[in-house]
């Protein structure tokens, strides 16, 4: 086993639903108080890697729970091409979240910096797992999401972690602008913070199923597909690939899929497709159809039970009464049960920590690149 | 003898006329001489005696606590919500119990009078305990 971090990493999730979702959620009720809470009108939350992931996996919580506007985005995307056209609300009316597990992603400190320089009607707010990092002294305000830290990477437990940070802003929001009462948001915060036995389940049923999946880590190249905050998942389920297993994979919308994406060689290519039961299930049995019939080996990830589904070669079930807003917060767990079986088989180490010129660091690579210019 | 009301409150602020449910409870008891003690568990709500036979005069009394007690954004109590905040201060304000003397099995009250349950954070699922004693 190469890769005993993520490994101990899955098995320990469902001891954070059960202990940490709550103490992230009652950390903010005093950070972002009625005060604050009152004048939002829109959130825009920037990061980089899982933290983007997290952010874009959020997005229904937000759309379904509150009556803002919400954006998620990448940190540089945000710095050269958003941060000049943000419509410059009154004080206190955006809510600008940048995200970072670790503190430390400089894109995110900018963002901040910048959004505190240009936009002083904005009120920053750091969502971190480390609160005496950069990107949290970047902030006017600091969301402590830390965890009792197992490994620090790949990003698994940080995701989370990042996921039930957002998942309680847009509570918060939810209660404080009376869109929902707080006695329905605590039943939700409830029954989150009581999955950890269920995700338990999920993490040693995916162990077990990924042995049932025909092997497709020779494949080199894997698709995976979701729609709205699936969408975040689909990008996290690639980015663990990559990460863990070393296969190049990437995320797509299942709309640009059925538009663009099923051009693509090879044709053997394996595709994943994270739909839960009600929003973008019929979209994504459309999706799996085309697929199977150009030659794709299709994977669903779903809540549905006793998917009938002929183009479907494996179903892996995450058997979880879930509202569709909160299944992102279940459904990338297979995924690492994938990937860490991919990189077995193929006997790579994560990162490419065996690489020495992948693992020399992000630093140092920036001063190569200074000295050669 | 020990009961509960499941009260479903349906708005933010309701008041909810418990007379004929305790009225029942008492016929049930068979107790003919007595007194009976209400007391509301909840502190974001209230139980008094008042004028139930014109609803407005409770939508007054809604209004005026409303007036008394505005849901604002400073209050000290920040873990739940403004309007969660100012409900507790209305429960103070309203009390959270009443003891009722029972005669021929019967609440004695005024002709007017009803038993209210005040909502001031609903809508809400919210119970009731009831004690009686007496004679039968």
């Amino acid at each position: 086993m190469k890769n005993k971090m993520a490994l101990d990493q899955l098995l320990s999730l469902g001891d954070l639903f059960t202990n940490s979702f709550l103490e992230i959620d009652n950390r903010l009720r005093y950070l972002l108080d009625a005060k604050i809470s009152v004048g939002i009108k829109r959130v825009i939350v920037i990061g980089d890697g899982d933290s983007y992931h997290a952010a874009v996996s959020s997005t229904s919580l937000f759309n379904k729970f509150t009556d803002i506007d919400y954006l998620a985005l990448p940190a540089m995307k945000f710095l050269a091409y958003e941060h000049d056209y943000v419509k410059n609300y009154s004080p206190g009316q955006t809510l600008l979240v940048g995200v970072s597990a670790s503190g430390g992603s400089k894109r995110v400190v900018q963002c901040l910096e910048k959004a505190k320089a240009n936009m002083p009607w904005t009120i920053t707010l750091a969502l971190t797992g480390n609160v005496n990092s950069p990107v949290a002294n970047a902030a006017a305000l600091v969301f402590n999401c830390s965890i009792p830290s197992i490994a620090s990477a790949p990003g698994i437990r940080s995701y989370v972690a990042s996921m039930f940070g957002l998942s309680s802003i847009a509570f918060r929001i939810s209660e404080l602008h009376y869109i929902n009462h707080m006695t329905k948001l605590n039943g939700i915060r409830k029954q989150i913070s009581e999955l950890g036995k269920s995700v338990d389940n999920l993490v040693n049923m995916s162990l077990k199923e990924v042995q049932n999946i025909k092997d497709f880590s020779s494949s080199g190249f894997i698709m995976t597909c979701g729609t709205g905050n699936n969408f975040g998942s689909a990008l996290f389920f690639a980015a663990k690939f990559v990460e863990i297993g070393g296969i190049l994979a990437v995320a797509d919308d299942i709309e640009e899929w059925l538009h663009v994406g099923r051009f693509s060689y090879p044709i053997e290519s394996p595709l994943f497709i994270i739909a839960p039961k009600s929003t973008s299930y019929s979209h994504a049995i459309e999706l799996a159809i085309e697929a199977k019939k150009i030659g794709h080996p299709v994977y669903l990830i779903t809540n549905v039970k006793d998917v009938k589904e002929k183009s479907i070669n494996y179903t892996i079930q995450i058997p979880f009464d879930l509202d569709d807003s909160l299944f992102q917060l279940v459904s990338f767990i297979p995924s690492i049960a994938l990937a860490i079986n991919a990189s077995d088989k193929l006997d790579r180490k994560m990162f490419q920590s065996d690489n020495e010129e992948i693992s020399i660091g992000r630093n140092e690579l920036n001063s190569r690149l200074k000295e050669s210019m | 003898m020990f009961k509960r009301i499941t009260i479903k409150s349906m708005k933010q602020h309701e008041c909810i006329n418990l007379n004929e449910e305790i009225n029942k409870i008492i016929l049930e008891s068979e107790i003919k001489e007595g007194f009976i003690i209400i007391n509301n568990p909840h502190s974001t709500a209230g139980l008094y005696i008042n004028s139930y036979m014109d609803p407005l005069t409770l939508e007054d009394i809604t209004d005026t606590l409303k007036t008394l007690v505005p849901t604002r954004i400073d209050f000290h109590h920040q873990f739940d919500t403004p309007s969660d905040a100012a409900g507790h201060i209305k429960s103070v304000l309203v009390g959270n119990n009443e003891t009722i003397i029972i005669h021929d099995s019967k609440l004695m009250l005024g002709r007017s009078q009803g038993l209210i349950f005040a909502e001031f954070d609903g809508p809400r699922s919210r119970e009731i305990f009831v004690n009686i004693q007496g004679d039968k």
